[in-house]
């Protein structure tokens, strides 16, 4: 009975997730073809899955500013290498505190990281405080440190699993063997929450990929841009000559066209699905009871 | 003396006096993450005065002068007022809503999912609309619906349903409320598994194992189990969602639509609105007022929230 | 209870915080300010000594410590021309400190982030001087904050842009917005005429001549006659129809953003302010727009986000519109003919030199510029010397450009250093960029001189009391004309029925109040033009 109820589910598992799959390769698949469909038949017959011809020119252009790519590239590996580790490290850490609920003052201490994600001062007073008080421009520290380092949410997150998925008896037990509070944490709760840490690690990964705001606002020296800033600007820069029309001087002529458009998006996605798969086995199941019963 | 005295379970029926000694690691770890909220989030606050002054770039911020309410006049000044925020809170409270019923329902199947193979493509696959900007997405949804050239008019309506005429996807607004939640979900629900996968990877297996003795099929086990479990979860994240209740995706709303006149009555929110607005002169003021007002709404909302929660479940509440 | 006070708590140490950073903040702003008050105020104090003019001094004091100007150098995004910065700045100061005893530090900008650097620099009292006024950026947006410089303080520009002064004359009055002088012209040719660029190559295969200058109906007949010729061709380009293309087929002076804050039909003859959107102009281009659409000459389709040169080059497209000067001509030519075709162009409006013309490319000076007296030193100097200014614009000769063979004004660009938004320096003694000829100077001169001057050239509307009416007016024309101009409409009674809507909405969001006291500051500068005429003008306004 059982297992025939298992076996259903499964079934039943899988052909959701091959739904749910296609819903996402399929435009996927769309976008990679658009980056190599010709521009004249992308522009009067718009994008489909055969197209009538195909054309490398998105990915030439992409290639004749091969050395800002790749600068740009190395830029964003070293951001989100060293961002990724301090935002885990820093988030599970006042997670921790926060989820000691009989800690004197935790209610403040709550108060005080939730209220900072209702609550900003904006950007241009953010801006100000890096630059003037903290002197960060055109440094990696300006990529890394504003905004994205830590948020309210991925903390809450962190806080709701170590409350709630490790069992307070494993606590008990190590402070019988009269372990410190600094080591129950790096010892006991680190490893019993890889989970929520590939979680947050996840999380934060993609948001150092994909940031570019940093890159505009703090940076001036191009060579320190992150491979999004450089992609999105270019982006950016066909709707901001889009807005001044034919009263332009400079002719449409030296715009990227979409198919390139589409390529961009390409160059800046697949980074993220080689390494993806790999980084997936810490989501893997049983880590939990494994390290528990261990 | 002092491992005896921890080794008392801390139940919260009874509360154990601890001395400040055992508390201080503690505190010392929330320095860093103290001091790095202090300096992004907390520092910069003294710029919510601005919503409330001319600003001026030649006497700054705080020697702007005092302009009382007049910088949130833009955002009333018009009958679009009632429109955005209507859209503005309709579309999230939906959207949190499914969020949690599909996050829950994707991940739970993603976790019957045994194959290692399996749950690398899935999961992978999944994850990839999350990973693409807004501007593309606004390409591709261009490329399935567009008039002329779009593949659901060309291949579905003129094709399988053999109609003469295709639809005019960007003039109909009666489409776009589905259109758009469609479109979200599709980016987020990766997303969305991601946070309760975690919760439910951290349930014990042991639940299950006496389950499965006791005889207990599938879908009871998620009943009595699985979703009891990650009701902290749930609760959590929907009350961080509702403190942005009055906020929304901007290029959701303004590059998927393609920023089409005859669609605002369903895609205008708050943001839009303020982008709109503000494309031409840029004004400081005004868009701090914006910010503000979301931020005291949301904050309304969290707190009312919370205050529910905390009644009904105290261990559950957010603060 | 208990939150209340932690709230208390909370914003308390917001509060404590937010004074150490204005103590900061707030202290290093009056710093930079007061200094800069100071230094022209000891000019001021030595000139009066002199006996010579008010104001700063006319001398160039060349004894101090040169002062570095920070000039914005705005480029098409993607491009990084950092490489030999270095060395254009090395050559440019070999120049200048000799001469005005000052050097300069390029700040490459993109196009897509010149508004938000400036903003955040000046707001974040960064080193900036010499801003880019334009395009992205432009005065009529600025206009409402204080983020330039007022170039009458001191009587700066008149001591000590002589040059500039000498070499706009008249168009200097576009930079300035009540009295005050907030940015100084920055091409020397603003003559333009505005009408369609076409496919001269289909129009010779279909067998038609497009004439040198037509109508807006004859217009409309070549539209239709490229119809019948090849249905299949896009006659004519609307795109998204975010932009009014009336305005490059009637001749007309607009204000604002898309004529938010209206405009004048027929100035020379009675400068009342109109509301655009309600004229019978507005009401007979859109039903004919509508025509259009239902004819197949145009798509029609507001989702359309490709540009009229991706039609072009796709041979798909007769004509758009454009601005038609030998700048434009150069430069579209260039492109059509690497995409196999030959470009021609007919104008509706006669050659004019407009406001909007003259503040397309504007220089200002930042309100937190330590020496405001050494960046107009330093514009000024740009204007005289066409070394400095062939620099700037072009680099180094070998390293960024050769000449073209045979001439000594012809440069060809080896894309090394290429700022396309960049435009400083007196065109007529600077440099040609291929692929335009020789005479390419002469044939911008020629436009100048025929061209009409508007006797509004100089005026700008000063909207800071209405930013909230004029981010609703913009985001309400943003709402409405693109159906229109698409003629998207399903028949003419429904069109004339959505522009009654849409004018109600602009009533509702204020266009009446912004256009009385446009009216009023447009008599105003009129009768400080000129006495007689104004007297007659405002004896006009009086009557109706």
């Amino acid at each position: 009975m059982v297992s025939k109820d298992l076996k259903r589910w499964k079934v039943f598992a899988h052909i959701v997730m091959i739904i749910l799959s296609l819903c996402a390769l399929l435009p996927f698949v769309l976008l990679i073809i658009a980056s190599f469909t010709d521009e004249t038949v992308a522009l009067l017959n718009g994008y489909s899955y055969f197209p009538e011809k195909w054309s490398l020119d998105a990915y030439r252009y992409i290639w004749t500013n091969a050395s800002t790519f790749l600068r740009a590239y190395g830029v964003t590996i070293i951001v989100t290498l060293i961002g990724t580790a301090v935002s885990i490290i820093i988030t599970s850490l006042t997670a921790y505190v926060l989820s000691k609920r009989q800690l004197p003052g935790v209610k403040i201490l709550n108060l005080y990281v939730i209220f900072t994600m209702l609550f900003n001062g904006g950007l241009v007073p953010t801006y100000i405080n890096y630059v003037t008080v903290f002197n960060i421009k055109d440094t990696l520290l300006a990529l890394i440190v504003p905004n994205l380092l830590m948020n309210a949410f991925m903390i809450m997150l962190v806080r709701n699993y170590f409350e709630h998925s490790i069992p307070e008896e494993i606590y008990e037990s190590a402070r019988i063997d009269g372990a410190s509070e600094i080591r129950i944490f790096l010892t006991i709760v680190m490893p019993l929450s890889v989970p929520i840490l590939a979680t947050v690690g996840l999380m934060s990964g993609i948001a150092y990929w994909n940031d570019w705001q940093n890159s505009l606002y703090y940076i001036d020296d191009k060579a320190l841009y992150s491979i999004q800033a450089v992609l999105n600007s270019i982006n950016e820069g066909v709707s901001a000559l889009a807005s001044l029309g034919g009263s332009s001087s400079v002719s449409a002529a030296d715009l990227p066209s979409t198919t390139i458009r589409m390529a961009v998006a390409v160059v800046g996605i697949l980074p993220i699905l080689i390494i993806y798969p790999i980084f997936q086995k810490y989501f893997a199941k049983g880590i939990m009871a494994g390290s528990v019963k261990g | 003396m002092k491992a005896q005295a921890k080794a008392v379970p801390a139940s919260p029926g009874k509360k154990k006096k601890k001395n400040w000694k055992h508390w201080l690691p503690f505190y010392i770890m929330f320095i860093p993450g103290f001091v790095y909220l202090f300096i992004n989030n907390y520092m910069p606050l003294y710029g919510l005065q601005l919503a409330f002054k001319q600003f001026s770039y030649q006497k700054g911020i705080t020697g702007s002068p005092w302009i009382g309410l007049k910088n949130f006049q833009f955002l009333f000044a018009t009958n679009d007022a009632f429109i955005m925020i209507r859209n503005t809170l309709l579309y999230n409270i939906v959207w949190i809503i499914l969020g949690v019923i599909f996050g829950i329902a994707v991940a739970i199947l993603f976790n019957e999912v045994t194959s290692k193979l399996a749950k690398k493509f899935y999961q992978t696959a999944i994850l990839l609309p999350y990973l693409m900007s807004m501007v593309v997405v606004a390409y591709l949804v261009y490329a399935f619906l567009s008039t002329d050239t779009g593949l659901i008019n060309n291949t579905i309506i003129k094709g399988l349903l053999g109609k003469e005429e295709g639809i005019s996807w960007y003039t109909e607004s009666a489409y776009w409320p589905f259109i758009l939640t469609f479109v979200q979900q599709w980016k987020q629900i990766g997303f969305g598994m991601l946070l309760y996968l975690s919760s439910i990877l951290g349930i014990d297996q042991a639940y299950y194992e006496a389950a499965m003795l006791d005889g207990a099929s599938k879908w009871q086990q998620i009943r009595k189990i699985t979703i009891p479990l990650l009701k902290p979860t749930i609760i959590m994240l929907v009350i961080l969602n509702l403190g942005q209740v009055f906020r929304s995706d901007f290029g959701l709303f303004y590059q998927v639509p393609m920023n089409q006149g005859a669609l605002y009555s369903v895609t205008q929110t708050i943001d839009t609105y303020v982008y709109r607005a503000l494309l031409v002169n840029n004004n400081l003021g005004m868009s701090a007022a914006a910010s503000f007002l979301q931020s005291v709404v949301g904050f309304i909302f969290i707190v009312t929230a919370n205050g529910i929660v905390r009644k009904m479940d105290s261990n559950s509440s957010l603060f | 209870m208990k939150t209340k006070r932690l709230l208390a708590l909370l914003l308390t140490s917001a509060m404590t915080a937010s004074m150490i950073l204005a103590g900061c903040g707030g202290g290093s702003s009056e710093t930079s300010s007061g200094s800069g008050s100071t230094g022209s105020d000891s000019t001021g104090a030595e000139s009066s000594a002199e006996g010579t003019t008010e104001g700063v001094s006319t001398q160039i004091d060349m004894e101090e410590e040169p002062y570095t100007v920070a000039i914005q150098v705005v480029t098409l995004p993607g491009s990084d021309f950092s490489a030999g910065e270095a060395a254009r700045e090395e050559a440019i100061n070999a120049i200048t400190v000799p001469a005005i005893n000052c050097k300069v530090d390029i700040q490459e900008v993109w196009i897509s982030e010149v508004a938000n650097t400036t903003s955040m620099a000046v707001a974040g009292s960064e080193k900036v001087d010499l801003l880019h006024v334009a395009t992205v950026n432009p005065l009529s947006s600025l206009v409402g904050s204080d983020i330039l410089y007022d170039m009458n303080t001191d009587n700066l520009l008149q001591n000590r842009g002589q040059a500039l002064v000498e070499i706009f004359g008249d168009e200097l009055a576009a930079g300035n917005v009540n009295g005050k002088q907030l940015a100084v012209p920055a091409k020397t040719f603003n003559a333009t005429g505005k009408g369609i660029i076409y496919n001269k190559t289909m129009a010779d295969e279909m067998g038609i001549t497009v004439p040198e200058t037509m109508t807006f109906e004859e217009l409309s007949d070549l539209l239709y006659q490229v119809h019948e010729a090849n249905p299949d061709v896009m006659a004519y380009y609307t795109g998204g129809g975010e932009l009014n293309y009336l305005f490059w087929l009637e001749s007309y002076e607009t204000f604002g953003t898309e004529s938010s804050y209206g405009i004048i039909l027929d100035a020379s003859e009675d400068p009342t302010v109109v509301n655009m959107y309600a004229t019978d102009m507005f009401k007979d281009y859109c039903l004919q727009t509508f025509h259009w659409t239902q004819d197949g000459i145009q798509p029609g389709d507001p989702t359309d986000t490709n540009t009229a040169q991706d039609y072009f080059n796709a041979q798909n497209l007769f004509c758009a519109v454009a601005s038609v000067n030998p700048e434009q001509m150069a430069s579209w030519g260039a492109n059509a003919s690497s995409a196999g075709f030959e470009i021609g162009s007919s104008m509706l409006v006669e050659p004019t030199i407009t406001n909007s013309a003259i503040t397309e490319y504007m220089w200002g000076i930042a309100i937190n510029s330590e020496r405001p007296d050494k960046a107009m030193d330093f514009l000024n100097f740009l204007y005289t010397n066409a070394e400095v200014a062939n620099l700037l614009k072009y680099g180094i000769e070998g390293d960024n450009y050769d000449f073209a063979e045979g001439s000594d004004k012809v440069v060809v660009l080896n894309g090394t250093y290429d700022p396309m938004f960049y435009y400083g320096g007196n065109e007529a003694d600077m440099f040609i960029k291929s692929p335009a000829g020789e005479d390419y100077v002469d044939q911008l001169q020629a436009m100048e001189d025929e061209a009409t001057v508007s006797p509004l050239a100089g005026y700008m509307f000063d909207d800071s009391n209405f930013q909230t009416e004029s981010s609703v007016i913009y985001s309400t024309i943003m709402e409405y004309l693109p159906r229109l101009q698409c003629g998207m409409c399903e028949s003419e009674e429904a069109t004339l029925a959505l522009i009654d809507e849409f004018n109600q909405r602009l009533d509702a969001a204020g266009i009446n109040d912004v256009i009385a006291a446009n009216q009023e500051q447009v008599d105003a500068y009129l009768a400080a033009q000129s006495g007689t005429t104004a007297d007659t003008a405002a004896a006009e306004s009086a009557a109706e």
